[in-house]
């Protein structure tokens, strides 16, 4: 039966081919060079027909029934291009199909996405994804020409963007971020992307907000290759070298790469950011037959760095240094920084994918990261503030001016009393002479001795993820497409901190020195942990905090995508369950009742759907609208009220509700690419809770606003002009508006006690949102030479960047008894936000390839800000603390981060 | 160009995997050596270089050295420390918190006092620098070190244990220890400061004498929430000042020991010690009582006599007898029975006089009143017991004494055995009274002044013998002639005086009684005629009475206004209190009684006599004489 049913269709076939000699063709061109690319595999998926590209570039392919195709076009070294057509019995010309090399990707990808931007971005934890660029026009230009300006696309947060490994899920359920920095190090074996951008429709998970991401690491989709790089840079590091080794599916049914890489510097662009990190990479797929294929896939990135501060702008000032790093000082002749951040966090993850069929594909992956990510700070108990940046040590904190400029000399003159003194902590440890009582509950067990009063704190957030995932994408029919999966996320989280150093002390106590003062008469508030009450600790032991947060995610979802004539159009929903409950390690003296032990747990239930459709007006033009519908539970990280000391949960914690929609233009012509899009959304019901210390509580102070509205709109613009089969102009504007739409309520509470002291409401309804520009624009000419060199040149104006406020200065307090008739300069110099100067970027990558017998030789030199603009303020932060004595919002000023001035990724790369 | 490619890939390799980033450093140490710096003055000449309100810019190229006494570490002294030579102290200020990092206690510092400035908050000297606009502040915390050198570490120097009457302004800035103070019963219950508001506070310290002195806290002090500790002991502080105020600053509270009982209270668990124990515990100097006793002894002096002290008072239980030493003046009276928590009193010596010092006057607790009959012995035994029979009443029989007129000062006393100083203070009330002469019963106070010795309660504890009263006599009667000198007047009552002429002493008397078959009431008066003082500058009076049966007691009366005949309750009579009879028909002297509150008039002297219908005593007077001169 199944014979004759075969013998029909292949009968049938030849008859149509014979009897229509219709086709598609077109021409395959090198994104960057514009060389025709020959040899590359252009296949339908629909009925697995394929040719490849002849010598110029061009192909042609016989279709033999109307209808809707979709078809890829794979060359190695190129990324994989899908796309799709409508087919109406007659000759249809693609036009020139550009492929970008992947070397171009990688490199322009390593050049941002080295750790520079996280560095800087210390203080907010803000990380922009660059993991998103890809052939999409507006979303390359927002990566790599954006990226300086801390871009984020339509000022999306990044924990919007879900990015996946291997089908892994890589958001923490913690703070929402991917660890990124885990295949740091690894750029020639990440490389195999699948993007989505915002609303459109992804085929391996529903996707967030800002869209996703999917990182496939199977050995077999490496190039085949020996390649060895060295790089040289001025950003977070200075050298890098790299080696990879891939086979290639094998005849024996394997396929095996490797990677390694180091990177090094003892300086990185900011004073004193060194940087020593490793990478190792493994993938071993095995195929076990034509049906199934396993992958195993380890890899480790271990790093430790020196990290930077941001700074208010008087000590710019002062050290004629717009990127002053106050975290570092001398000792031993040596620039040694307090602020240390190592990551150690191997990955493993096993991955099955299974063909039972031409159209179907089941993907299962199980997933495992552990390890540390810690970061030291100093730590005092009884002694002055060691960092030089606090604001009682500058200038401005004196009341008099003449004193003020004296002092401002001095620090002028003696550039090292703006950096951390190691030997006056060590002196001062050296004179200490404490008596520890009833050491560890132990009566009469007195230690005296050198007690430190300053040490290197070492604050751990470490990471047990488990994970597993499963999914399928499978065509129904002709004209419909199904994906579906399921996940389960398990997330620990062991946040604890250990003394690092002594610093010359004999040992440290596991005291609260915040609470002493506020409870004389009640002996247990001070201890950390009452269970082992005078706690001495030495280096290595756990001290101040220790808990764990556990999380778990178990989501399903689903997604049908019709394709017809004229109208692409998908539907798709997802429907979650997230749970989180604390594990505390501590008894903490302040509050032993709800410190101890599990918690109770937290869940939430959430649900979202997608649509969209699009209609193809021909071939060329496209129309399209989106819509997304959806909660989004809390992350653990806003659950907890101050987790370091007790499970309280925040008050009338809820899921976020997320409403957002964008209709676009897309022409894709031979000489004109232009895509236009609008887009609408409300991100409602947030909660954020931020700690910060505050001087008069004399107690770490956490700050939880709840009931956050956010709207985000705007318009995405590019096109990019071929003037001649060299030179390309592209231009790229993003023009967002994105605001707060709400008076979210302030709970404000202290680490020391479980009252609260206050609600207030915040009146920031209509502020700004920060952390990127709301306006960017781009300019870029690109030359591409037949001779296999490259120049490209952008021109990058930003515009609309805000400050991110204190909500404390948004409240009736902070202008209670201000007339604002009388003093509107002062009422608005403290209710206003602060929106920075706009400023621009102007970046020139360039590179050139060298063919030699049998091997390549790549040179690549990208140089970012080429005309040395060291003064564009790309963020910055109102410090939490409001002077309401003065109301002088000068008493605590803002700090600010500076874009870096030229800089350079030089890169050699020889390829066998 | 393989082996091209090869030697690239071991360039990148050896380069990439040998590179290291130097993260290891050196540990700073430090040896904490005195500086190589000539200390060229003292703490006290720099002090003595200012002027007070005003400020000195030295310039004198000095260079003062002193050890860190006190510093910020509790937070009390706020960028403050406090350094102190053998001269004299100075607070130094620093603008800059927890300076006790850099100069612990005990920490030797050298300070080039070139461009610091000497100042002085409200008299507290202290060494700081100058700005424009706010005067005198700390030495900035960006500069400092180019001023202030540290040196060597935990080096001693000398706390003064003293008493709060010790406490000088030359004390000032220096570290002293108080001992036997405790918080005032205004401050218990309270803390040291207001630890909520940050307020700084006074508290004051006493001792058991009622001394004080503050005691003030910063509301910034770790212990400023800690309540102030109820015991009384020890406190170690920082002496500071206020204008005239003394003011302490303690450094922490492991600086105070409090652990004795509150001045006069106790826990409750006292016992009871006996005076001759406690005597015999006593060591030379100033002795601490121990924990946990209490004493119970009778009153045996009085001090309306004056011949003692307002705040001592002489107390005898079975075994022996001490002088209490009160705070103030007590207001005991002789027979009251007494109990008092002794713990942690001071047992002191003066002159040789044991006394348990600096008592509360509401230490003492009375439980009763009672009698202690004096010991009777002989001098010679008094001198053989001198220290056991201390502040004991004894009684003497049958003594001589010589050396003077009148009771003030020393007189000898002597019997058969031996001689013994009797002292009476020129401020008692007898000090002027004449002494007898002739054979006499002394009833007295063991006592000692750099040797043993009896002082007397009054002029009475010394009977028999004769005393001239001095003048001339104006009236006299033995009553052998009846009671024709007198007027009598009858108020109530059928019964009236009378004449007894076998009753006397010897002889006649005048007699009267309520009884006659049963009791009757009366109100009987014997007047004495009129004497006339108008131009005395000596009238005494003197009589005898004896007594028997219990009824009310005679009073006598002198009148300035009575006219000689009739009612005198018509007239303003005033009382006096002579020695009258207690019984038994024995003969009492009246003593001396002085009559110069009348001199410049007439008087006349009156024996009234009461008694109701249920008793009735029966009254003698005889012998009546006035001496006017």
């Amino acid at each position: 039966m199944s014979n004759f049913r075969s013998y029909i269709i292949v009968l049938l076939t030849f008859i149509s081919i014979a009897l229509s000699g219709q086709s598609i063709e077109g021409v395959v061109l090198d994104s960057e060079t514009g060389e025709p690319i020959a040899n590359a595999e252009l296949k339908l998926v629909n009925d697995g027909n394929s040719t490849l590209t002849l010598a110029d570039g061009s192909f042609q392919l016989q279709i033999n029934q109307e209808g809707r195709y979709s078809f890829s076009i794979v060359k190695e070294g190129y990324e994989k291009y899908f796309s799709n057509f409508s087919f109406k019995k007659e000759t249809l010309n693609l036009g020139s199909i550009k492929l970008y090399q992947l070397e171009d990707l990688n490199e322009k990808d390593v050049s941002y996405l080295s750790e520079t931007d996280v560095n800087q971005s210390d203080e907010t934890s803000e990380v922009l994804s660059l993991l998103t660029a890809s052939q999409d026009e507006f979303s390359r230009t927002a990566a790599f020409d954006f990226g300086v300006a801390r871009f984020k696309v339509r000022g999306y947060h990044p924990n919007f963007n879900e990015i996946y490994m291997n089908g892994m899920p890589m958001n923490d359920l913690d703070d929402g971020y991917a660890a990124w920095s885990i295949w740091g190090g690894l750029n020639e074996v990440v490389r195999r992307r699948q993007s989505n951008h915002s609303l459109e429709p992804s085929f391996f998970a529903f996707g967030g907000l800002g869209g996703s991401n999917h990182v496939s690491t199977l050995a077999s989709d490496q190039r085949k290759q020996i390649r060895a790089s060295f790089s040289f840079t001025n950003r977070s590091y200075r050298q890098r070298a790299m080696l990879t080794y891939s086979t290639g599916m094998m005849k024996n049914g394997w396929a095996v790469s490797v990677s390694g890489s180091r990177r090094w510097s003892e300086e990185g662009y900011i004073e004193a950011t060194f940087y020593d990190a490793y990478a190792g990479f493994i993938s071993i797929d095995r195929k076990l037959n034509r049906n199934n294929l396993l992958n195993l896939t380890v890899l480790n990135s271990p790093n430790v760095r020196g990290r930077s501060s941001g700074a208010v702008q008087e000590i710019y000032d002062i050290t004629g240094n717009n990127y002053h790093n106050s975290y570092w000082g001398l000792q031993d002749g040596k620039k040694r920084n307090s602020r240390k951040a190592s990551s150690n966090q191997p990955l493993a993850v096993l991955r099955h994918l299974w063909t039972p069929g031409d159209q179907t594909t089941i993907n299962t992956t199980i997933g495992y990261q552990g390890g540390s990510y810690a970061t030291t700070r100093l730590d005092w108990y009884n002694a002055a503030d060691p960092r030089p940046d606090y604001y009682r040590y500058l200038p401005s904190y004196k009341t008099n001016e003449t004193e003020a400029a004296e002092l401002y000399t001095l620090l002028q003159n003696n550039p090292e009393m703006m950096q951390v003194n190691w030997d006056k902590m060590y002196e001062v440890n050296q004179l200490s002479n404490e008596t520890i009582y009833n050491v560890n509950g132990e009566a009469g067990n007195n230690l005296t001795g050198k007690m430190s009063q300053y040490i290197l704190q070492e604050q751990h957030q470490d990471p047990l993820k488990l994970s597993f995932n499963s999914y399928i994408q499978t065509e129904l029919n002709d004209f419909t497409s199904f994906n579906g999966g399921i996940s389960y996320q398990n997330e620990k989280v062991k946040q604890f901190s250990v003394v690092d150093d002594l610093l010359g002390g004999e040992f440290y106590v596991n005291f609260d020195k915040y609470a002493e003062r506020d409870f004389p008469n009640n002996p247990d508030v001070i201890q950390n942990d009452l269970n082992n009450p005078n706690n001495v600790v030495y280096e290595g032991d756990v001290f101040g905090y220790n808990y764990e947060i556990n999380s778990s995610k178990a989501k399903a979802w689903a997604k049908t995508l019709f394709v017809l004539d004229k109208l692409d159009l998908y539907i798709a929903g997802d429907v979650s369950y997230t749970s989180f409950f604390r594990n505390g390690l501590y008894k903490n003296g302040k509050f032993p009742e709800s410190s101890y032990g599990k918690s109770e747990t937290v869940s939430f239930l959430d649900f979202g759907v997608k649509a969209g459709l699009t209609y193809k007006i021909n071939g060329r033009n496209y129309l399209y609208a989106n819509g997304l519908y959806m909660t989004r539970p809390p992350f653990a990280r806003n659950v907890y009220i101050s987790p370091r000391t007790r499970d309280h949960i925040v008050n009338n914690l809820t899921s976020e509700e997320i409403l957002g929609g964008e209709i676009g233009y897309e022409l894709k012509s031979p000489l004109l690419a232009l895509k236009a899009t609008a887009y609408y959304t409300e991100i409602n019901n947030q909660t954020k809770v931020r700690s910060f210390f505050h001087d008069d509580e004399v107690s770490f102070v956490n700050y939880i606003l709840t009931g956050i509205d956010e709207v985000h709109m705007g318009t995405e613009l590019s096109a990019k002009y071929k003037i001649s089969s060299t030179l390309d102009i592209k231009a790229v504007a993003s023009i967002g508006d994105y605001f707060y739409n709400s008076r979210p309520v302030a709970t404000i509470s202290q680490d020391n006690n479980a009252e609260v002291l206050t609600d207030k409401l915040i009146y920031m309804k209509n502020f700004k949102i920060n952390g990127t520009p709301q306006r960017a624009y781009s300019l870029a000419l690109s030359y591409n030479s037949p001779k296999f060199w490259f120049v490209n040149l952008s021109f990058n104006y930003f515009d609309k960047i805000y400050l991110d406020f204190n909500p404390e200065r948004r409240t009736v307090e902070a202008v209670d008894g201000i007339d604002k008739e009388a003093n509107p300069v002062l009422w608005s110099s403290i209710i206003q936000q602060e929106q920075l100067p706009s400023d621009y970027i102007v970046n020139f990558f360039g590179g050139k390839s060298w063919k030699i017998k049998d091997y390549y030789l790549y040179l690549q030199l990208g140089v970012n800000n080429v005309l040395n603009n060291k003064k564009f303020i790309t963020g910055g932060y109102e410090q939490f603390r409001f002077d309401y004595d003065n109301r002088d919002v000068n008493t605590y000023p803002s700090r600010y981060y500076y874009a870096y001035g030229m800089n350079y990724f030089l890169n050699l790369s020889f390829r066998i | 160009m393989m082996n091209k490619f090869f030697l690239f890939l071991s360039v990148v390799l050896t380069i990439g995997v040998l590179s290291c980033v130097d993260r290891t450093f050196d540990e700073p140490e430090f040896l904490f050596e005195d500086p190589n710096l000539e200390v060229t003055q003292s703490i006290a000449a720099l002090k003595a270089g200012h002027v007070g309100g005003q400020f000195e810019i030295l310039d004198g190229g000095n260079i003062i050295s002193g050890i860190v006494v006190a510093n910020d570490k509790s937070g009390n002294f706020y960028e403050t420390f406090v350094i102190a030579d053998e001269t004299g102290g100075i607070e130094v200020k620093v603008n800059k918190r927890s300076l006790f990092n850099n100069f612990p206690v005990g920490r030797k510092v050298f300070i080039k006092t070139d461009g610091l400035v000497l100042g002085d908050y409200n008299d507290l000297i202290q060494l700081g620098f100058s700005s424009l606009d706010e005067g005198f502040i700390g030495i900035p915390a960006e500069s400092y070190d180019d001023y202030i050198f540290g040196g060597s570490l935990n080096n001693s120097f000398v706390v003064d244990t003293l008493s709060i009457g010790d406490l000088t302004m030359n004390y000032t800035s220096m570290v002293v220890c108080l001992k036997d103070v405790q918080f005032s019963d205004a401050d218990l219950g309270y803390t040291y400061a207001d630890a909520t508001y940050k307020v700084t506070t006074n508290r004051t310290l006493v001792d058991c004498a009622g001394r004080e002195v503050l005691i003030r806290t910063s509301g910034y002090a770790s212990f400023a929430g800690k309540p102030v500790p109820g015991g009384k002991g020890t406190i170690t502080a920082v002496m500071s000042r206020y204008r005239n105020d003394i003011q302490l600053f303690l450094r922490d509270t492991t600086d105070l020991d409090f652990s004795a009982q509150r001045c006069g209270t106790g826990s409750g668990n006292e016992t009871f010690v006996d005076l001759i124990e406690l005597r015999n515990n006593y060591n030379s100097g100033n002795n601490i009582i121990g924990d946990e006793l209490k004493i119970s002894g009778v009153v045996i002096s009085d001090k309306n006599y004056n011949n003692i002290h307002q705040n001592n008072a002489i107390v005898q239980d079975p075994t022996g007898g001490i002088v209490l030493r009160f705070s103030g003046a007590h207001s005991l009276e002789p027979g009251d029975k007494v109990e008092a928590i002794v713990s942690g009193m001071e047992l002191s010596d003066y002159n040789g006089l044991l006394q348990i010092n600096n008592l509360a006057t509401n230490a003492v607790i009375k439980s009763g009143v009672e009698t202690i009959e004096p010991r009777l012995t002989t001098i010679d035994e008094i001198i053989n017991n001198g220290e056991a029979w201390e502040s004991t009443l004894v009684k003497i029989q049958g003594c001589n004494i010589s050396g003077g007129q009148v009771y003030g000062g020393n007189l000898n006393v002597t019997d058969g055995s031996g001689e013994l100083v009797l002292y009476t203070r020129s401020a008692a009330t007898f000090a002027d009274q004449a002494v007898p002469s002739g054979q006499v019963d002394i009833i007295s106070i063991v006592s000692d002044y750099n040797g043993t010795q009896i002082n007397l309660r009054s002029g009475d504890d010394v009977s028999g013998g004769t005393v001239d009263p001095g003048g001339d006599v104006v009236f006299e009667d033995d009553f052998e002639g009846g009671l024709d000198k007198w007027y009598t007047f009858s108020v109530l009552g059928d019964q009236v005086w009378e004449h007894s002429p076998q009753y006397g002493n010897p002889g006649s008397c005048a007699k009267m009684t309520g009884y006659s078959g049963g009791a009757f009431a009366n109100e009987d008066w014997l007047i004495s005629p009129q004497i006339d003082l108008t131009s005395a500058t000596v009238g005494t009076l003197k009589f005898e009475t004896a007594m028997n049966y219990s009824g009310f007691p005679m009073e006598v009366y002198i009148s300035e206004e009575y006219d000689g005949t009739g009612d005198p309750n018509d007239a303003e009579w005033v009382q006096i209190n002579p020695v009258l009879s207690s019984g038994s028909w024995t003969w009492t002297g009246s003593g001396n009684i002085d009559l110069s509150d009348y001199f410049g008039s007439g008087i006349y002297f009156a024996f009234k006599f009461t008694c109701s219908d249920q008793e009735s005593s029966t009254w003698e007077v005889d012998n009546v004489e006035v001496f006017v001169k």
